[in-house]
């Protein structure tokens, strides 16, 4: 492990993109397509290797789904319709995809990625999706050889 | 949360969960109220609730004195050596009840799970459902 025995040595890197920051502050500003609801919610974790983001879409299947990535931006898009008979009368109506439903978001990410290698996965209505991180995005460890 | 037919033999009961999808805090192991769908046709209601991440084994789905008790168990995800950046919705179990009419065929009850979204069948007596009255020319 490289430690930095000089303090301040490294303040720049504190200027440096981060990638939780530029997601947090792109959620906070950006509007839903989906009138006053962020649909689908997502919950975004990291690693060295990836970033991973997840969303919760029942009833959706994956030729339903677009999943498509713009420069540093990941959207995310649906259209389904389900059909109820036509005699049916609805007591209860509060599920998101009801009915005919389609969504869009766009999420910015912070870090190169490859796009090449961007893995989705659709299991239980859980949508996942792995960004593995370009190579210069990875953090690197530097050989320190005694002089 | 009332059912405001007259004839309607689901009356859903808002289980007061105290968690909310957009809570951020006490996330871990909640239960949460799944946002359903309830139709009805002359023969059944149809019940549709979103339980995400649930599988059919951790379904629980028990009628007793005519309270349906759904119960969806779902289990921790995400990668676990990965630093979560942003967090929008809680994962846990589901749980709601609904009060069902004696119009309804408890015994023929059907249920299935597809992509995250359980349909519950629940069939009419027979002697509830809606007859043709044939009107005879005299």
């Amino acid at each position: 492990m490289l430690t930095c025995r000089v303090p301040g040595m490294f303040n720049e890197f504190a200027a440096m993109p981060d990638a939780s920051r530029m997601m947090d502050s792109f959620f906070a500003t950006t509007p839903s397509t989906t009138a006053g609801r962020l649909f689908p919610a997502v919950n975004v974790w990291e690693d060295e290797q990836a970033l991973y983001i997840e969303a919760e879409l029942p009833g959706y299947a994956l030729e339903d789904l677009d999943i498509s990535t713009l420069g540093n931006e990941v959207t995310i898009a649906g259209t389904r319709t389900e059909t109820a008979p036509e005699e049916a009368t609805f007591h209860r109506r509060e599920r998101m995809t009801s009915g005919a439903s389609q969504f869009k978001r766009t999420l910015r990410i912070g870090v190169p990625i490859e796009v090449e290698k961007v893995l989705a996965k659709l299991e239980r209505g859980v949508l996942t999706i792995t960004l593995p991180k370009a190579e210069a995005a990875k953090p690197r460890r530097i050989q320190v050889k005694a002089a | 949360m009332n059912c405001n037919s007259s004839n309607c033999g689901c009356e859903g009961r808002a289980q007061a969960q105290n968690a909310t999808k957009t809570e951020t805090t006490q996330l871990e192991h909640a239960t949460f109220r799944p946002d359903v769908d309830i139709y009805e046709t002359g023969e059944e209601f149809v019940l549709t609730a979103d339980v995400p991440g649930a599988r059919p084994e951790s379904i629980d789905l028990n009628v007793e004195k005519g309270v349906l008790t759904l119960r969806a168990g779902v289990a921790q995800r995400g990668p676990s050596e990965a630093r979560p950046v942003s967090r929008e919705y809680g994962v846990g179990g589901f749980e709601r009840t609904f009060r069902i009419g004696e119009g309804i065929d408890v015994e023929q009850i059907g249920a299935e799970l597809k992509n995250g979204v359980l349909t519950l069948r629940l069939p009419k007596s027979v002697a509830k459902r809606g007859r043709k009255i044939e009107v005879k020319a005299s």
